[in-house]
């Protein structure tokens, strides 16, 4: 990647990537409700497009606990993430990840995250991501 | 994690396989949040129990626990499904959803499951302190900010686990260490039901995840709490809000809380917050079959009848109620309704139990608007089914149900 490189520090939390993975990276700047917001059989989100072999930062889960069931429907259907970057933990999210087998890590500065976002809702661009860190293309 | 060693045998499968797998997930839970031990549980409230929420690969789930000859260790309940019982103005859900709806309630019954619905507390109210595995997230909030009993707010699967082991991981919730408030907020008293569900909603975009203290707001009674809760817990993944003066505390936390109370940032819920929000989502011009909705979380048997009461002293006999019908939603079987259900449905209106309409995808039933005094049934049903949806409170949604 000839570009300049944003790379901020992540913490596993479950499941480890076996090697690095360069994909397209999705941020989104509010949490996400899983039943509310997301097509497990298409692996879309709503208003925000196709997750699937992407690498997707959010600040996390709210809204209905069935979103452990609607993570796991995203394996079940091949539409999984290659990775969920949050910036907390919730039980439901990761019962969710635990039975999709997605590796899900906490991201140390989520201020950084934010400075490259800005106001807008959502961020689309490349990265590459390993157990410790994330790269972004900026 | 310490284990037990009656734990290590059920990891070990001496137990049978069923109940390995189950601890076996909890366990992966509890590792990873640095839970010390796991504890026993009292009662197991089971999420995702919706064919539209949880499709194929959800029933496939539920039903090869049942094969592997599941039965739960303690008291569970679950919440409600799909509107499979009834129809909407004659419209019924296709069979092949109905056929697998039943197939998730029946596999679910063999396991122990003892009722459907959203309201748990009313089933089989905890005692405080109680350690619980609760999914659902009015039921969690319900749960230890009103009664003092302890839980995390599961997923749904999850608490399927501990029902089957009747454990859950020691963290969280569960210790009181975690217990503490991020902000301190003061909210408008609200006028009714639907307005205290406005400020749970403003309320949970605000703390995401973080426990709020709530000073100075007074709820009316315990419909205007339940109403908060269930807003707040569509906005918030929290378990927990910290009702001054209402939840039940044990003398350490009270003392932190007091500590801390000064330096805390502090947020205010105004009554031009909730009207606007309110404001957004009101009645506007509707055209097609319209569903009236009361009952999300689900009514007990007083307020089944005290709004019965009002409905019936408004209609008259020449009440024409055309293109619309009403759905109180009880958390249990009401016995007592028997000779007056044939006049309430002459007036399209239905007392259900086991259901919900906000896991129910209301598009296939062709709806066209619902008229709720729920925020959370607001936020779900416009996704989920994407169909309009109307707030108003309780009493205007019955005036415009008769009037039109």
């Amino acid at each position: 990647m000839g570009k300049k490189l944003m790379s901020v520090r992540i913490r596993n939390v479950y499941g480890r990537l076996t090697k690095q993975i360069c994909s397209d990276v999705m941020i989104l700047t509010r949490p996400l409700s899983y039943l509310a917001d997301l097509k497990p059989e298409e692996g879309i989100l709503k208003d925000i497009g196709n997750i699937k072999d992407k690498i997707l930062i959010y600040p996390g889960g709210v809204g209905s606990t069935v979103g452990s069931y609607i993570i796991y429907g995203l394996k079940i259907n091949n539409k999984r993430p290659i990775a969920l970057l949050v910036k907390y933990i919730d039980v439901v999210t990761l019962v969710g990840s635990i039975l999709a087998d997605i590796p899900l890590f906490i991201v140390e500065d989520w201020e950084l995250i934010t400075s490259l976002v800005g106001n807008s809702l959502v961020w689309t661009g490349r990265g590459c991501v390993n157990n410790e860190v994330i790269q972004i293309e900026r | 994690m310490y284990l037990t060693k009656e734990e290590e045998k059920i990891l070990n499968g001496e137990l049978g396989e069923v109940k390995a797998l189950a601890l076996k997930i909890i366990v992966k839970v509890g590792e990873v949040l640095k839970a010390e031990k796991l504890i026993n549980v009292t009662h197991a409230h089971i999420s995702g129990i919706s064919y539209f929420n949880i499709r194929d690969y959800g029933l496939r789930f539920i039903e090869d626990l049942k094969v592997k000859g599941a039965k739960f260790a303690v008291y569970a309940t679950a919440n409600p499904y799909a509107t499979v019982t009834t129809n909407f103005l004659g419209q019924t859900l296709p069979n092949n959803i109905v056929n697998k709806q039943y197939r998730i309630i029946n596999a679910l019954k063999d396991m122990g499951v003892n009722v459907f619905t959203c309201a748990p507390y009313y089933v089989r109210r905890p005692k405080r302190g109680d350690h619980l595995a609760w999914a659902e997230s009015n039921a969690v909030l319900y749960a230890n900010s009103v009664i003092g009993a302890r839980t995390n707010r599961e997923g749904g699967p999850l608490a399927l686990m501990s029902a089957i082991v009747g454990k859950t991981y020691y963290w969280g919730m569960h210790d009181d260490e975690y217990i503490e408030p991020c902000m301190k907020v003061s909210a408008y008293t609200p006028d009714t039901s639907m307005e205290a569900s406005a400020i749970g909603y403003i309320l949970g975009e605000k703390c995401p995840n973080c426990i709020p203290l709530l000073e100075n707001t007074v709820f009316r009674n315990k419909a205007y709490i339940r109403l908060f809760l269930a807003a707040f817990g569509t906005t918030s993944s929290s378990p927990m809000v910290i009702l001054d003066k209402l939840t039940p505390l044990n003398k350490n936390v009270r003392e932190k809380i007091n500590k801390l109370r000064n330096d805390l940032e502090k947020y205010q819920i105004s009554a031009y917050d909730v009207k606007r929000l309110v404001k957004e989502y009101k009645f506007k011009e509707a055209r097609g079959k319209g569903l009236y909705i009361i009952g999300c979380p689900h009514l007990t048997s007083q307020e089944i009848s005290y709004i019965l009461e009002a409905l019936l002293s408004k209609i008259s006999a020449n009440s024409s109620i055309r293109m619309r019908e009403l759905w109180l939603i009880s958390m249990k079987p009401l016995s007592r309704l028997g000779n007056i259900t044939k006049e309430l449905s002459r007036f399209n209106i239905k007392v259900l139990h086991g259901v919900c309409p906000v896991v129910t995808k209301l598009d296939m039933l062709d709806v066209d608007y619902v008229v709720t005094d729920s925020f959370k049934a607001l936020h779900y049903i416009r996704k989920i089914s994407g169909v309009e949806v109307f707030i108003d409170s309780r009493e205007n949604v019955l005036r415009r149900f008769i009037y039109g």
